[in-house]
């Protein structure tokens, strides 16, 4: 069965924010909500002994998503693809999802004609259209894949297949997006 | 192109099969004009451009809807590969962007006041017209100023020193002299190319030295090149005092101390020469190494007419060591003295006859000389050598508080790969008094480890795409005496004419090369060269205006530049612009500098123009051999003007020829190319290359699967002659370096010196002894640094450097774009935990950062990348969302070039002032600067303008500059 | 994360009618507190309808409610339902209470006894969630129910106090013994849990409460409002109303001369007056201890990454 999802080298990522940026453009994110973020991780370590890796975050598309469960509406949805949506015409923006993401990547959008719950889509209107996400169409360290990561020849798969792979912390929503991290020691929870 | 992920035919099945379909069909629509209503049906056209939000130009694609750029992809056709940083989608909302200039305005109030009306473009060009007549009439036309940025380009900088190159004017506050042109400087002047960013092969390389380079500053592509060089096997070094994001990638990181990067070169070449790898065959055939020096006479290369009385003074004398015979380089190429013809640029012996197997011996017995005529000569190898060799690597490790071992594996790493090692290096390592010595010292480096022009290493020429670049804008009508007479005139008369006829004679505190003693000495700067002005540097420009030093500037034509956050001591630069009789900036947005202007004209965005546009960045083949389309997505807003055209509209005001009839006529002349063109590469036209988007050059190592210099053309450059570009032969005419027969303050005469365009690589260089520098590169200690002023530690006990590129902005740019700014909302200063802790600074604090020059605010980050005991600040902030009569948009709060004092010492060479000290840092109780953004929803103030908004301000009073005030009263 | 304060307000006003409806439900089983168990029920049916229009304010888009219907299985539906079916249950007592049908009072009470119980437990699980450690552990719904039992045992006795037969206000007083005695233990086990919850982090520490930033909410708020003064002046109201203590020099003088029975059932009606008095202000400790717990709730929710917001 096909699931989308990502994987993101982080030996690649340079830590410049693109990804943040055309995610604006693509999906009309407004000031102050970020679908997704790139986190500077370090240096750690003591001068001049150091280790740095940045850590683009967004959805984690999870396989098991708690703010799927906690949604009382319905809102909150995945796709047979794997894909995690929020149906906006059905959010009451209760924010449960917000608090019952382990993550911090859900966003309520408090403008006055939105009153919902923002957040990656996994460029879902791209991906039906054939298309990758605008994120990892443009990144400049090309450190973002996408795809099935059932297919074993996807790129998503040949990325974990090639590198040592780490993802956020679980705790029971097993997050579908890999991080791929050869040259620094991961230094978040497994 | 080569080395694609797999992620990349991904793309290709995707993405770019749609893309190159709207390519072709986009290619007529190019200029769509904005309709005039938006009650048409949907017209919609993706056009391929060029990003111009850094250097690095990047392709890619505009989505026009009815006239209004919606969005912005990445073209993957191209070297930047589809990818595009963040500052590429931040172009719709500089576009629209509220304090954008869109008609030509006049200052109506007090200077800084922000008082403007709007006037016709005839009535500016008319007063300007005027007003410059009158003080070039009345004062004399080098008392009007001009400026240009880092350009939105370089070919309308082309446009703007043409026209007042022509007009008389010589002084400028000089852009590249900060970060960029001591290096194009210097490997003019020692190889007769600009190469020494660019051509690094990490395509094919074993080993990438990166030295103070961002991999995230600017052409981001650069990272793919280098990632795919490392996942190959390739080691990469980085050097910088900072953990950069470079440093995080590197195999190996050399935490240097600011400034003191020459004593690490100098221990690379001293390990170099001193190894089995020291391409001693390249020295000897291809570079000055065997010309002996005129050491105890005039100083300069031993020519035969320096040696005996009636010689040629285009012989440069060396030793055959297969005939042991004195043999003579020909460097005759313009065949004024006779041995020119097929005699020029071989080996002759004393009757003139081509010695075709001559080895020019690199050393002389024992390295102390060799006695000709009576006279005992050594060559310029035994003087390099006896200069280098006391750098050894436990000096470098004292000089640049690095681990030897860390040195040591460095150097080992870059020889060990060489002749397949490269080189790249950022604008940092020249923010020094020393930029020409150290671009002189790593061109050394990269020679002698054999990395020039092999494959894999760093190539010599830069080669562009067609064979023509931007300087033929001036080159042609030069060679075809179209020179005006006014600027004849002036560079006849420079010394008198330039605002740097007062400098040189400085003291610097340079290392003795026997014992590493730091002594002060005088060096002898022989009058600024800038880029190719006639003279002129932030510092003395500055001095002119606010001082009448050497002379009173009067008029001032700034254009694409913001010099009052860019260039040191903004403050002095404000007193010398509220001393202008007359001000014309000309720009995209409302700026500092501009309120103090008397006119502003508005200046199209550049993806708004028609452009040949290149990478400027220093990047690999095939980046740097490609040109692309850079075209307009729609006409410019209002009544804004391509900056070109305005200096071709100007010229005719001001009675100036500019040669060439519009920028199209120079733009079909660059991309025909030369008649010896490879036919593929060659367009008919602008409008044939606009069709092809791009021209991809070879490498002419590939066409004559040889280095470089063996085909003889290292020694050529743009106008396919040996030596310098004509940029600077052009210079030459004016004599700007040392004047022969002035006396200098030790009493030395200079003598006269003939033209050294020899062919040959300058290793000891003759060019910049002439300059002031000294012929080899020394170790010059900066003039403020815990070594050189231990007498303020006690008050500024820190460390301070400036200026580390932000991903977020490009210099003074986009800190009206609200993206930009949310994702790096504030001015910036890094300082080290431990440090912070010490003087009770927690994260995010406001804190003053403050040298014995002054004081600025910066918000506090503390992080390990940065040593205890050094501070970092960023460059460039201004806030525009205060108001003009508020610190003239917040120009100075937090400004670090008001750090630093502009009395000197400056590179003899280009000018380049010091931009690092000392400084002490405490906790600002005040906290942020008032009246600026403080959150992302403050910054909807600078959203785009829609279309509606845009048709009904005229901006008959002004640009309706949105302020922070208004941010809050939630207007 | 932020206080949620519609939030915070509801589930405060929900566990004060909780513990009103248990202390209806412990009323009809027994037989006691008829007299009051009208106002009480109006009391508990106002606070949950209030408690839900300010939970309304934490919802962008309340015009799409009718979507919750959407997904049973979330936590947040349960609690909709919890609530509409005690408003139900209360609404109907409430009308009943005013007449005499005992034994649907008695099984309206029963289900409101239910119902009193279950809410807080419901809308307390429904905080938690694997994402933030501090939340995701039955401690959570108890502190809800035990500090909700507090308030509302506390009030409903006051009421009787004041209101009552004078006959019920001794177990009223103890019932209100009970409730601060369980919020004050389910409050002890939560900060327990909270100590020693998994995925320990610096935002979540027990430090914040011991010694950080959220001590004064801690030690004043939750220690010294929420357990020691209720535990005191709700002692005190015992003591006052086995005891009463005149009140005045001038009311002692009036009992002693007219003295007998009379006297004595006015002493024990000033004693369950002083009680009332006592427990008001037992009440008023406890709300701001329930303010102060939950302050704490919210600040040290942290999610296991926060990684953007």
């Amino acid at each position: 069965m096909t699931h989308y999802t990502m994987a993101i080298d982080l030996d690649s990522c340079i830590g410049c924010h693109s990804c943040a940026v055309v995610c604006k453009q693509e999906n009309n994110v407004g000031l102050g909500t970020f679908y997704s973020k790139v986190l500077t991780i370090g240096p750690s370590g003591t001068y001049p002994d150091l280790e740095m890796y940045y850590l683009p975050v967004a959805c984690q598309h999870c396989e098991n998503p708690e703010c799927v469960s906690v949604c009382p509406t319905g809102a909150s949805y995945k796709r047979e693809d794997g894909i995690v949506l929020v149906d906006h015409s059905k959010c009451i923006g209760c924010q449960y999802c917000v608090m019952a993401c382990p993550y911090g990547v859900r966003t309520y959008d408090t403008a006055p004609d939105k009153g919902v719950i923002e957040k990656c889509t996994l460029c879902a209107h791209l991906v039906d259209d054939g298309k990758t996400p605008a994120c990892v169409r443009h990144c400049p360290g090309q450190a973002r894949f996408f795809g099935d990561a059932d297919d074993p020849e996807s790129d998503v798969s040949k990325m974990i297949a090639a590198k040592q792979t780490h993802k956020l912390t679980d705790v029971g929503n097993k997050p579908s997006v890999t991080y791929g991290l050869d040259k620094c020691t991961w230094k978040g929870g497994e | 192109m080569a080395l694609k992920l797999s992620r990349r035919s991904f793309l290709k099945a995707s993405a770019v099969a749609s893309a190159s379909a709207l390519v072709l069909g986009s290619a007529q629509g190019a200029f769509a004009e904005p309709s005039a209503d938006g009650s048409s049906a949907d017209d919609i056209q993706v056009i391929p451009s060029a990003c111009r939000q850094c250097y690095g130009r990047c392709a890619l694609f505009g989505t026009v809807e009815n006239g209004r750029l919606t969005k912005i992809e990445g073209n993957p056709d191209l070297f930047s590969e589809g990818t595009l940083c963040g500052r590429a989608f931040a172009i719709p909302q500089e576009l629209y962007n509220p304090t954008r200039v869109r008609y030509p305005q006049k200052r109506v109030g007090e200077k800084g006041s922000g008082q403007w009306k709007r006037i016709t473009w005839d009535e500016a060009y008319e007063e300007a017209a005027k007003r410059f007549t009158e003080i070039g009439e009345t004062y004399g036309w080098h008392t009007i100023a001009h400026q240009y940025g880092t350009g939105r380009d370089m070919l309308q900088f082309q446009a703007i020193n043409k026209l007042w190159l022509e007009l008389g004017s010589t002084a400028t506050f000089g852009v590249g002299n900060l970060c960029w042109v001591g290096s194009y400087f210097t490997s003019q002047r020692l190889y007769g190319d600009e190469t020494q960013y660019t051509g690094w092969d990490g395509n094919n390389t074993d080993c990438i030295l990166i030295w103070c380079r961002q991999e995230r500053s600017r052409g981001y592509y650069d990272w793919l090149t280098v990632k795919r060089a490392q996942e190959r096997g390739a080691k990469v070094i980085c050097v910088d005092p900072r953990f950069t994001c470079t440093a995080s990638k590197a195999d190996l990181w050399l935490p240097i101390r600011p400034g003191s990067d020459m004593a690490l070169v100098l221990a690379f070449i001293n390990e170099i020469i001193h190894s089995e790898k020291c391409a001693t065959e390249f020295a000897r055939q291809y570079t000055n190494a065997p010309f002996f020096i005129d050491e105890e006479g005039t100083g300069y290369q031993l020519r035969q007419s320096l040696m005996r009385e009636g010689g040629n003074e285009e012989l440069y004398p060396a030793w055959d060591e297969a005939h042991d015979q004195l043999i003579y380089w020909s460097g005759d190429w313009q065949n004024k003295q006779g041995v020119g013809g097929p005699k020029a640029f071989q080996w002759l012996d004393e009757e003139g006859n081509i010695v075709p197997d001559a080895v020019p011996a690199l050393t002389t017995p024992d390295g102390k000389g060799r006695e000709i005529d009576g006279k005992t000569y050594r060559t310029s190898w035994d003087i390099l050598v006896e200069h280098v060799t006391p750098w050894t690597i436990e000096r470098a490790a004292e000089f640049c508080e690095l681990p030897e071992d860390k040195i040591r594996e460095a150097i080992g790493y870059y020889i060990d790969a060489s002749p397949h090692a490269c080189f790249t290096r950022g604008q940092k390592v020249e923010f020094s008094v020393n930029t020409s010595g150290i671009s002189q010292a790593l061109t050394i480096m990269m020679a002698l480890a054999g990395n020039f022009d092999t494959k894999s290493g760093n190539n010599i020429g830069r080669e562009p795409a067609t064979g023509y670049d931007s300087f033929m804008f001036d080159v042609v009508p030069n060679q075809q005496g179209r020179m005006g007479a006014r600027r004849k005139q002036t560079a006849m008369n420079i010394k008198k004419l330039s605002v740097c006829q007062n400098t040189g004679y400085q003291t610097i505190l340079q290392a003795d090369d026997a014992t590493g003693e730091l002594k002060e000495v005088t060096q002898n700067s022989g009058g600024q060269v800038i880029y190719g002005q006639q003279g002129g540097f932030g510092a003395v420009t500055a001095k002119a205006m606010a001082q009448g030093d050497p002379f009173q500037i009067h008029g001032y034509w700034q254009q694409t530049s913001e010099p009052i956050l860019s260039i040191e001591d903004g403050k002095e630069i404000i007193d010398g612009f509220k001393n202008l009789d007359f001000f014309v900036n000309v720009d995209i947005f409302m700026t500092p500098s501009g309120e103090l202007a008397d006119i502003i004209l508005p200046a199209a965005h550049p993806n708004e123009v028609d452009r040949v546009e290149w990478a400027h960045s220093g990047h690999g083949y095939p980046t740097s051999h490609t040109y692309l389309i850079r075209q307009p997505f729609h006409a410019p807003l209002g009544e804004a003007k391509d900056d070109m055209d305005i200096c071709f509209e100007f010229a005719k005001y001001m009675d100036v020829d500019m040669y060439w009839k519009d920028k199209y006529e120079f733009f079909d002349y660059m991309v025909k190319g030369p008649a010896t063109l490879p036919p593929q590469l060659s367009c008919d036209s602008f409008e044939d290359f606009r069709n092809r988007i791009s021209v991809t050059g070879v490498q002419m190592t590939d066409v004559k699967g040889a280095p470089k210099y063996e085909t003889g053309f290292m020694r050529k450059t743009s106008d396919f002659r040996p030596g310098f570009n004509t940029m600077y032969r052009g210079n030459k005419m004016g004599s700007v370096y040392r004047f022969p027969g002035t006396t200098l303050p030790d009493g030395t005469v200079i003598p006269a010196h003939p033209q050294s365009d020899n062919g040959k690589m300058e290793l000891w260089s003759e060019d910049l002894l002439l300059y002031g520098n000294g012929p080899l590169p020394m170790y010059i200690e900066p003039p403020i640094t815990k070594v050189s002023r231990p007498d303020l530690l006690e008050e500024y006990p820190y460390t301070l450097i400036t200026g580390g590129r932000s991903h977020a902005f490009f210099h003074t740019e986009y800190r009206n774009s609200p993206w930009m700014r949310e994702v790096h909302m504030f001015p910036t200063m890094d300082i080290n935990p431990a440090t912070a802790e010490k003087l009770g600074i927690e994260q995010d604090d406001w804190c003053w950062i403050e040298t014995y020059v002054d004081r600025i605010r910066q918000r506090a980050n503390l992080t390990d990348a940065i040593s205890p005991d050094t501070i970092h600040v960023e460059h460039d902030w201004w806030f525009p969302e205060r108001a003009a009569e508020d610190d003239l948009h917040g120009a100075l709060d937090c400004n670090c070039n008001i750090l630093f004092e502009n009395d000197g010492p400056y590179d003899p060479a280009v000018g380049t002032d010091n931009y690092g000290g000392l400084c002490k840092v405490y906790k600002a109780e005040e906290g942020a600067p008032d009246n600026i953004c403080m959150t992302s929803e403050d910054l909807r103030i600078f959203l785009p303008l829609t279309r509606e908004q845009l048709a009904s301000d005229g901006q008959d009073e002004g640009v309706a500059m949105p302020t922070g005030a208004s941010a809050k009263g939630g207007k | 994360m932020a206080v949620q304060w519609p939030l915070l307000i509801f589930s405060i006003l929900l566990g004060a009618s909780s513990g009103i409806m248990v202390f209806l439900g412990v009323g009809e089983l027994k037989g006691t507190f008829k007299k009051v168990r009208f106002p009480l029920a109006l009391a508990a049916l106002i606070l949950l309808v209030v408690g839900g229009c300010a939970s309304a304010f934490h919802l962008g888009n309340i015009d799409r409610a009718f979507h919750i219907l959407g997904n049973l299985n979330s936590g947040l539906s349960r609690e909709l339902f919890g609530v509409g079916f005690a408003f139900i249950v209360l609404l109907i007592y409430t009308v009943l209470a005013r007449k005499d049908y005992s034994g649907a009072s008695k099984v309206l009470g029963v289900l409101a006894l239910i119902a009193g119980i279950a809410l807080p437990l419901i809308a307390g699980a429904s905080y938690m969630m694997p994402a933030r450690p501090i939340w995701n552990s039955a401690t959570l719904p108890l502190m809800y129910l035990g500090t909700g039992l507090g308030l509302g045992l506390v009030i409903a006795a006051a009421v009787v106090c004041m209101k009552g037969d004078q006959k019920d206000s001794g177990f009223a007083l103890k019932l209100a013994l009970t409730g601060v005695a369980v919020s004050i233990a389910t409050v002890i086990f939560f900060v327990i849990w909270m100590a020693m919850a998994p995925y320990p982090n610096a935002s979540r520490s027990i430090d914040r409460l011991i010694s950080g930033d959220l001590a004064l909410e801690f030690w004043l708020g939750t220690v010294g409002f929420g357990m020691v003064l209720p535990a005191i002046l709700v002692a005190l109201s015992m003591k006052s109303a086995a005891n009463p203590k005149p009140t005045s020099g001038a009311t002692v003088a009036v009992a002693g001369a007219e003295g007998g029975n009379a006297g004595a059932a006015s002493a024990t009606a000033a004693g369950a007056k002083q009680a009332a008095g006592l427990l008001w202000a037992t009440l008023i400790c406890l709300l701001i201890g329930n303010v102060a717990i939950r302050i704490i709730m919210y600040a040290m929710a942290t999610s296991v990454e926060s990684l953007i917001y």
